[in-house]
């Protein structure tokens, strides 16, 4: 019976120009049961075969009984290993044995869309899968694997920064895809200290969990709580962020080969065989009982949740603080107040921006929005209407005629020394400086940019 | 966008309405003394909506509903000078040195020598996997570093790194809550050889330990002491040390699988222990160039010992086997064969044998 199945990556002969996914199975004492072998080519048959390496095995439990595999292959001979593949295996309840069920190769444009072989490009494949009863959730790493024995990498994997990854979630019963997400870790591209991205994923029946690397300064390790419903995460910019990617040939889509360019040619040989037992024994490291050799380490941490506040719909300078209050936004943050600086949207999957303008959001504050976060966060002035002319120099103010509305914020019907004027209701735009009248004989000056009326005015000067 | 005041009629329909959900949606109040997040109480946790039993349709006068924070979220974690301190007896407890803070050449390591590794219990409790380097990213140690988070809030709980011996590179590769032990992760440690010495892809050593992530109490020389979560006993790590069959790096990052056989299915009905398989790539010192990589598999057996830091070990009777079947350096363009290894495992419950 088997119940415990490894999976990797062989070269199938000497000097074979491609490399074949393997499935050893085993029972649990480690008697080796069967092996399978997966190759893939195109429909021109052996000489045309294509490299895979799997990276990843689960079980879907007892209720399926399925097993599926995950990594990432070539399209060619010479080409590079910027496929993802995925292949699923109903399991024989008795024996254990494995029959392919169905496959999805998906080339994921994070980096490039698909180029020859004389471009390597950086799409990777998958590595990390886990299984519940109905779906299968996969993840890449950060970009592709590399074609060489380079001790200097990273286990074989190319860096770089800001570093693009995948996570998605297949129905187990057909193959269908329910979302993929790119994600982007990182801002800025560097040259060194390059992080890993994705490096392993956890599923609970109400979370997808995903490790995530991601490079800054004095940075730790980080990870995301994922709706595995449908891929929603809060995220936050130059960090951690998560768009859905389109089916599309485009850079940011993916797309499937179709089953009818290539074939997937699986083995299956039971027995044991190629099998070495090694004598051994488990000793006592020297991790001593002297506990200094083991550290107390202290992270600090923000978590970026998704809150929601109330507001107006999007409004304009003039009138946002008479706006009336009943949308529900969304805002990404630490804390659950709204901040100069948090990304603001109108969906609870964060999924578009509000629109650049000004929202109402209390009694007496308003915020203004510019590109999808908030710029600024204002308090509503309370102010009285008065008729005013415009404004001019000092020889032509008593000329004009009283034919505007301004704003004042003081007690009296008109501005007084100190006052602040503005030329709109919310109180957020100040009138320039200049000399105004408001009646038939007075007259008041606004000095300092700021709107304020100078001290001594207004005065009976016409 | 309120309910209405005090005295006026008010219904779950209108309760509904106000959450934003259709009016006849099946409404109970609170169905437990806790309330469950789908009944109306729980529904308003965050509207200001008294949560404590007995419950009242008028704690809903005048509320508007406020949609509770996303669940779903994205933890961000740094670690600034000094990034911790050495672990330290005082009295009962083993607590942070602060006389013996960790310099500000120590930081997490996310490049190439960075950990992995995510576990998660059915109490919602996270363990992940990393690396301190003690000189920055490109020279120095590393040291593999494991972090548990709080169950309800998702942050950072504790965080411990281990100081093996020698200049060698270690990070933490995976780990997984034992199947049958809730509390105890098994983690393996990967390792790199000093580029100074023999930076061959492999290392002889591979060393796997046990922690609890709850604080536990034993004796030490003669005292009941309280250590930390994740510390690591002496007698719940093991090494494999093999100048042979070494541990091989190149597309590899041992993995783990466990099996508890908490349901007895005969031949295997030992409640007590768990087997822990480990797979990851071997390279085979004695073979040709061409021919040294394969994938390996290890088993050991768990019990859970008296972790007083005593001679029983918790981990004993290894198997180890290596599927050596490498035919050899591969043809354009891969050029080498060194790719071959078992990059994953799975292990099928034990009720799956039924």
């Amino acid at each position: 019976m088997s119940t415990v199945y490894t999976v990797g990556t062989i070269v199938p002969f000497a000097n074979a120009n491609r490399t074949e996914g393997t499935i050893v199975s085993w029972d649990y004492d480690l008697v080796m049961t069967a092996k399978y072998t997966m190759r893939l080519s195109n429909s021109t048959g052996a000489e045309s075969s294509w490299g895979m390496n799997l990276r990843g095995i689960d079980f879907g439990g007892s209720a399926i009984d399925k097993v599926c595999v995950v990594g990432a292959n070539t399209l060619g001979v010479n080409e590079y290993l910027n496929s993802s593949f995925i292949l699923c295996f109903d399991r024989d309840t008795s024996t254990g044995v494995l029959t392919t069920d169905w496959n999805k190769i998906i080339i994921l444009n994070l980096w490039n869309t698909h180029t020859p072989s004389t471009t390597p490009g950086l799409n990777p494949g998958w590595e990390h899968i886990a299984m519940d009863e109905n779906n299968i959730y996969v993840a890449t790493r950060g970009s592709r694997m590399v074609i060489s024995n380079n001790a200097s990498s990273d286990n074989q994997y190319t860096t770089a920064d800001p570093m693009y990854a995948a996570i998605a979630k297949f129905r187990i019963s057909d193959g269908a895809i329910m979302w993929i997400k790119k994600f982007t870790f990182g801002s800025s591209v560097g040259t060194t200290n390059y992080a890993k991205g994705v490096t392993k994923i956890a599923l609970r029946p109400n979370a997808l969990y995903a490790q995530i690397s991601v490079l800054s300064t004095n940075a730790g390790y980080d990870y995301l709580k994922i709706n595995p419903a449908n891929g929603f995460v809060t995220g936050s910019s130059g960090l951690s962020t998560s768009v859905t990617m389109p089916n599309s040939s485009s850079l940011g889509g993916y797309d499937i080969i179709s089953g009818s360019d290539y074939d997937l040619t699986t083995t299956y040989t039971s027995g044991s065989s190629d099998i070495v037992t090694v004598s051994e024994t488990l000793d006592a490291t020297d991790l001593y009982e002297d506990i200094d050799d083991q550290w107390g380490i202290n992270p600090s941490s923000d978590q970026y949740i998704l809150y929601s506040f109330d507001s107006s719909s999007v409004s304009t300078s003039s009138s946002v603080c008479s706006a009336t209050i009943n949308q529900k936004y969304y805002f990404v943050g630490t804390t659950s107040s709204i901040i100069v600086g948090s990304e603001v949207y109108s969906d609870s999957l964060a999924t578009s921006g509000l629109t650049n303008g000004y929202y109402r959001i209390s009694s007496t504050q308003y915020i203004i929005v510019s590109s999808g976060s908030v710029s600024s966060i204002n308090t509503c002035t309370t102010v009285t209407s008065f008729s005013s002319s415009t404004g001019t120099n000092v020889l032509s103010v008593c000329a004009l005629s009283i034919g505007s509305t301004y704003y004042h914020d003081g007690s009296g019907t008109y501005p007084a020394a100190g006052d602040t004027v503005y030329s709109d209701s919310a109180g957020t735009i100040v009138l320039a400086n200049n000399y105004y009248k408001f009646n038939s004989t007075w007259a008041y000056r606004i000095t300092g940019g700021a709107g304020i009326v100078e001290a001594s005015w207004p005065q009976e000067i016409c | 966008m309120a309910l209405p005041a005090p005295g006026n009629p008010i219904s779950a329909n209108m309760i509904n309405v106000e959450a934003t959900r259709t009016g006849t949606t099946y409404a109970p109040l609170s169905v437990n003394a806790v309330p469950v997040t789908t009944s109306l109480v729980g529904l308003y946790v965050d509207s200001g909506v008294n949560q404590i039993a007995p419950h009242a349709y008028s704690e809903f006068y005048s509320k508007s509903f406020t949609i509770p924070p996303s669940p779903y979220w994205f933890v961000d974690t740094t670690n600034t000078p000094s990034i911790g301190k050495k672990y330290q007896y005082s009295g009962s407890n083993v607590i942070q040195n602060s006389s013996s803070a960790l310099g500000t050449n120590y930081n997490t390591t996310l490049a190439a020598y960075g950990g992995s590794g995510l576990t998660i219990n059915s109490d919602e409790l996270l363990v992940s996997g990393g690396s301190v380097s003690s000189s920055g990213t490109s020279s120095g140690e590393r040291h593999p570093l494991l972090t548990c988070y709080d169950e309800t809030t998702g942050l950072p709980d504790i965080s411990t790194a281990y100081d093996w011996q020698g200049t060698v590179y270690h990070w933490t590769s995976d780990m997984q809550f034992i199947d049958g032990f809730p509390n105890q992760v098994f983690w393996v440690d990967q390792e790199k050889s000093y580029s100074a010495w023999d930076d061959d892809g492999a290392t002889d050593r591979r060393r796997y330990g046990v922690v609890y992530t709850d604080t536990t109490i034993a004796v030490f020389s003669g005292s009941t002491v309280t250590y930390p979560k994740l510390f690591q006993y002496t007698n719940m790590v093991r090494r494999i040390d093999n100048s042979t069959h070494q541990q091989g790096y190149f597309y590899s990052s041992p993995k783990i699988g466990t099996v508890n056989f908490a349901n007895a299915v005969s031949p295997y009905t030992d409640t007590t222990k768990s087997y822990i398989y480990i797979c990851n790539q071997i390279k085979n010192e004695i073979l040709g160039d061409d021919y040294e990589y394969n994938g390996g598999i290890v088993r050991m057996t768990y019990e859970p010992p008296q972790y007083n830091g005593g001679l029983t070990s918790a981990l004993t009777s290894p198997i180890f086997k290596v599927y050596q079947q490498n035919p050899g350096s591969a043809g354009s363009p891969w050029g080498t064969s060194d790719m071959t290894t078992f990059a994953d495992i799975c292990v099928l419950p034990n009720n799956e044998e039924t």
